[in-house]
């Protein structure tokens, strides 16, 4: 979709446009105490809104500076590929499962599940090796980081780790 | 001639077998906690400290501070290897780090970095023996108004340096410092755009946005081409080490940033991460090919990876001489400090010589050790490179989320860092870049504290902001950063080459 | 650390936790004692003065046997101590949980920062208050108190005061207060707020900012430098040796009285009898040398009242908040 890329500053100064707004009305509402310094905790936020909005001005005249040089010459090529893809929605479901369970499974049987579950699909078909890491993996940092370094990772019903 | 003394008396406690080993552990535990993305000095440091208790006073300081210093020369490994960065030192790291290692020079890049990390540590040290005391003097005389000053013109730089679009940078930037001010704000006590979550008050953390906007967005988007089948293992190209090439262009850059970070240093507020973005706008200027920055020149990492760990070092001068912390993990060191009933400040040097020189003396030890320990680890390192990339992605999101959740046990700040997860990945398929909005959600907040600060203290009159010659400097400086992208020979580039 | 865990996730995780814990935590009345290992919460990271206070009562509970299990400092920083206090609700009736607080405990509810009221804990004990001190440069214009107090009624605007943390800190109570017994328009009183005490401390010997406003442990080394000097302390009375010499404001005529306090209280509906042994046992932490000798280290002076009194003292700086809030404007969403 190459397309999207050529507009792609039109959209990101849109969406400039109406961060903008929503920032100045909700910075409106703040409350401000009689007692306060000079400035006020408003001005900065509506400076900000300012700045997003000129920013998304700039945005829409290097449109159209591009444009005009664009014309005859190769499209602009993405950086990262084109568009929102299957891969990366599947990955961000596993993680947010991933993050739903982590409490009350704890941090050892959330993340062994996790990286079966996420091994399963970016590593498909070498199982052996996929169990092998997601049970281990978990256990060297949880060994690493709970009992050396003493932070707290969540141990779940299970009640170890 | 005192001072001589104190200074050889020092080295009598950092040579004390416990205490080498307390620096040795010290080191090596920074360098995991810089290694690992999420897990800062300040988490490792506030982990560690119960377990110092019912140690000598200097012992477990010693421990500490290596444990601080070390952690910033593993900081750069993550943001060259899998452009992560652990601290928001490490940011700019990742702009020519990563490229580097996509270029299949990660060993040289690594390299540079510890040996950037050890020239730089050990530069500062001596300045530090040499000038804490009449460097804490100016680093009083630098208020609100030349912070200010200073942030502005590290805003500025940042716009303009990173990226090659100006107006895409300047959105980033404006988008991370509406992020700031989520937050309890100082000045006014107001609660600020927190939608009663308790865990914004304190505002979006620097490891949240970070694992987010970095790891979480990097790993979607290097899946994605490996199911196109666009990637390959990386690997290493040639030597593991610097080739005479890449040690001659390194060089000055690291002398450089050993200099502006130590500087940098000594004035609180800001950290190392100022340190590192004066360096780099520093080395772009001064390059002859200015427009090859963000593509993996190795300038790009020599300098701020010298310059965090100047600063880090620098830092100790306020920290020592004026008990005044400038960052997070300074503020827990001096905590450690005031448990063990020592209280920096003025008196320190006069009531405690044996342990301030101990300490000190031990960083020269402690530089030593972490230039040793780490070279070895490069080569084991760069083996990161070589495990297939399916199994990696998920093995970084399960360390990034708990980088994470160790810092507040949150789970819910582990479902904000995936939001920024999402955030970065819209921005890579938009080309914005990405390292100007994470330095401005760290910087922002203070941009606008010291601009208050300044307003309060003059009753609102905006002529503070120019009251000293150094304001002015500032000042004047952004302005023209700020402008160099529109100098119209730069404007010929039509692709776009956007830093990462 | 097992216990930690177990008990962390129950509060997290299940809605039936708090009976979970009554029934294993109330043992019988008479004689009672903590069965499970005992939590001291604090809300800040390690390192800080609630940590220090925190991590010396710990270590008089140990040494002392007064627990039969264990006992831990439970850093649970956030939000200005509401993710702590959160923590401490989220186990009512448990006495194995102990905080350690000072005035945020009051201000952050009448600021609206946390839903949660210094009312809807058990208090413990008041252990101890620190004097709030006005210092100045040492070689500052200005000369003494009653100077300060001249200008500050000539010109409000014409002094900076450092308030450490700023609006809703005993800190900034106490230049306000200052503003208001001189009769200035406090709206034009200058009280820049810096991240820490000891910014603020920075910021007065650069001379940036005319005065310093907070509690004198951080300030000793400088005023035995001779690069700060003390003017008055905002208490009832002089502080003890060493700063027995520096004036009240209020035997200067000016009522400035405020209080930065620290104390302890358990979680919301502790019984009778595991009030009295969490009392007891401050009572005797009050007067172990290891509480003495940090007193005079780090300058504070002892106050201990009981459980009942505490009550009372919170209620009271429940109320003194409200009137300086009133007085500031920030009326309090409560």
């Amino acid at each position: 979709m190459p397309k999207l890329v050529e507009k792609s500053r039109l959209f990101i100064a849109a969406f400039g446009f109406v961060l903008a707004v929503v920032y100045a009305i909700a910075a409106s509402r703040l409350s401000v105490p009689a007692f306060s310094d000079p400035v006020g905790p408003r001005m900065f936020p509506y400076a900000l809104a300012i700045a997003l909005c000129v920013a998304s001005v700039l945005l829409i005249g290097e449109h159209f500076v591009l444009e005009r040089r664009r014309r005859g010459a190769a499209p602009e090529a993405a950086d990262e590929g084109d568009g929102v893809t299957r891969v990366a929605i599947v990955a961000l479901a596993l993680l947010t499962a991933y993050y739903v369970i982590f409490d009350f499974l704890g941090f050892l049987v959330s993340t062994a599940l996790f990286l079966i579950a996420f091994l399963s699909f970016s590593n498909r078909g070498q199982w052996k090796t996929n169990i092998i890491v997601a049970v281990l993996f978990p256990l060297g940092i949880y060994l690493l980081l709970d009992r050396l370094f003493g932070a707290r990772l969540p141990a779940g019903i299970f009640e170890f780790g | 001639m005192e001072q001589l003394t104190h200074f050889i008396g020092g080295f009598a406690v950092a040579l004390e077998p416990i205490n080498l080993w307390y620096a040795f552990l010290g080191c090596v535990m920074g360098t995991i906690v810089g290694v690992l993305p999420g897990l800062g000095p300040a988490a490792g440091m506030a982990l560690l400290i119960p377990a110092t208790f019912g140690m000598e006073p200097a012992s477990a300081i010693i421990m500490l501070a290596g444990l601080y210093y070390g952690a910033q020369y593993g900081g750069s490994t993550t943001s060259i290897l899998i452009n992560t960065p652990g601290e928001a030192s490490s940011v700019m790291t990742t702009l020519d780090g990563f490229q580097m290692a996509k270029a299949g020079r990660a060993g040289a890049a690594l390299a540079v970095a510890a040996i950037g990390s050890f020239i730089a540590g050990t530069i500062s040290v001596i300045l530090l023996s040499l000038l804490a005391v009449p460097l804490s003097r100016f680093a009083l005389t630098i208020g609100p108004a030349e912070y200010f000053a200073l942030l502005l013109f590290s805003m500025a730089s940042v716009t303009s340096l990173t990226g090659s679009s100006l107006p895409k940078a300047a959105f980033a930037v404006a988008i991370g410092l509406i992020i700031a001010t989520v937050g309890i704000d100082l000045q006014s006590g107001t609660s600020r755009f927190t939608g009663s979550v308790p865990e914004l008050q304190d505002g979006v953390g620097f490891i949240v946005a970070a694992v987010g906007l970095f790891a979480v967005s990097e790993v979607f988007v290097t899946l994605e081409q490996m199911f196109a089948g666009k990637t390959e293992l990386i690997g290493l190209k040639g030597s593991l080490w610097l080739t005479r090439d890449e040690w001659r262009r390194a060089r000055m850059p690291i002398l450089r940033g050993s200099f502006i970070g130590f500087f940098k240093g000594i004035l609180p507020g800001g950290g190392a991460t100022i340190a590192t973005i004066l360096s780099y706008s520093l080395e772009k200027g001064l390059s002859k090919e200015p427009e090859k920055f963000g593509t993996g020149m190795i300038e790009g990492v020599a300098g701020p990876e010298a310059a965090n760990n100047a600063a880090a070092t620098g830092a100790f001068v306020p920290l020592l001489a004026l008990g005044l912390p400038g960052s997070a993990s300074t503020a827990i060191l001096l905590g450690a400090f005031m448990i063990y009933g020592v209280q920096p400040g003025p008196g320190l040097l006069a009531k405690n010589p044996e342990l301030v020189w101990g300490l000190i003396d031990s960083m020269y030890i402690g530089n030593v050790m972490l230039f040793i320990l780490n070279l070895p680890l490069i080569m084991l390192f760069v083996r990161i490179l070589y495990v297939p990339i399916g199994i990696m992605m998920p093995l970084i999101l399960v360390v990034a989320g708990i980088g994470v959740y160790s810092l507040n046990e949150s789970v819910l700040e582990l479902f904000l860092a995936l939001g920024f997860g999402v955030l970065g990945y819209l921005m890579r398929k938009l080309s914005i870049p990405i390292p100007p909005l994470v330095l401005s959600i760290v910087l922002g907040g203070l941009l606008e504290k010291s601009f208050r600060q300044s307003l309060t203290i003059s009753g609102g009159d905006l002529g503070i902001l120019v009251g000293s010659p150094i304001a002015v400097i500032l000042l004047l400086l952004s302005v023209f950063v700020f402008c160099i992208p529109f100098i119209p020979k730069r404007r010929r580039n039509t692709t776009e080459v956007v830093a990462k | 650390m097992l216990w930690e865990k177990q008990s962390r996730n129950l509060a997290f995780g299940a809605l039936a936790a708090a009976s979970i814990l009554v029934s294993g935590g109330a043992a019988p009345a008479a004689d009672w004692k903590p069965a499970k290992p005992v939590e001291i919460v604090i809300g800040n990271a390690p390192g800080g003065a609630m940590d220090r206070l925190a991590r010396l009562a710990d270590g008089y509970l140990k040494s002392e046997k007064l627990i039969p299990g264990e006992s831990i400092v439970l850093p649970k920083p956030g939000g200005g101590h509401a993710v702590a206090l959160a923590y401490m609700k989220g186990h009512a009736k448990d006495a194995s949980h102990l905080m350690a607080v000072n005035t945020l405990l009051i201000s952050n509810n009448l600021l609206g920062r946390s839903e949660l009221k210094f009312a809807d804990f058990t208090p413990i004990s008041i252990l101890y208050e620190e004097p709030m001190m006005f210092a100045v440069k040492y070689d500052s214009q200005i000369k003494d108190a009653t100077d300060l107090a001249k200008r500050l009624k000539a010109d409000p605007s014409s002094v900076s005061f450092s308030v450490s943390s700023g609006l809703g800190t005993a800190n900034h109570m106490a230049a306000v207060l200052l503003a208001q017994s001189v009769g200035a328009d406090i709206r034009k009183l200058k009280a820049v707020s810096f991240e820490s005490g000891s910014e603020g401390i920075t910021s007065v010997l650069g001379g940036h900012v005319d005065v310093v406003v907070t509690p004198p442990g951080s300030m000793m080394q400088f005023i035995d430098d001779k690069q700060l000097r003390f003017i008055a302390v905002a208490g009832e009375h002089r502080a003890a040796a060493p700063l027995g010499d520096v004036p009240t404001w209020k035997e200067l005529g000016y009522n400035v009285s405020v209080s930065a306090w620290r104390g302890i209280i358990g979680p919301p509906g502790l019984k009778p009898e595991e009030v009295d042994f969490w009392q007891k046992a401050f009572d005797g932490f009050m007067k172990s040398d290891a509480y003495k000798k940090s007193a005079k280290e780090e300058i504070f002076e002892a106050r201990y009242l009981n459980a009942a009194d505490s009550a009372k003292f919170l209620a009271e700086m429940d109320k003194q908040f409200r009137d300086y809030l009133t007085l500031v404007g920030a009326s309090g969403t409560k």
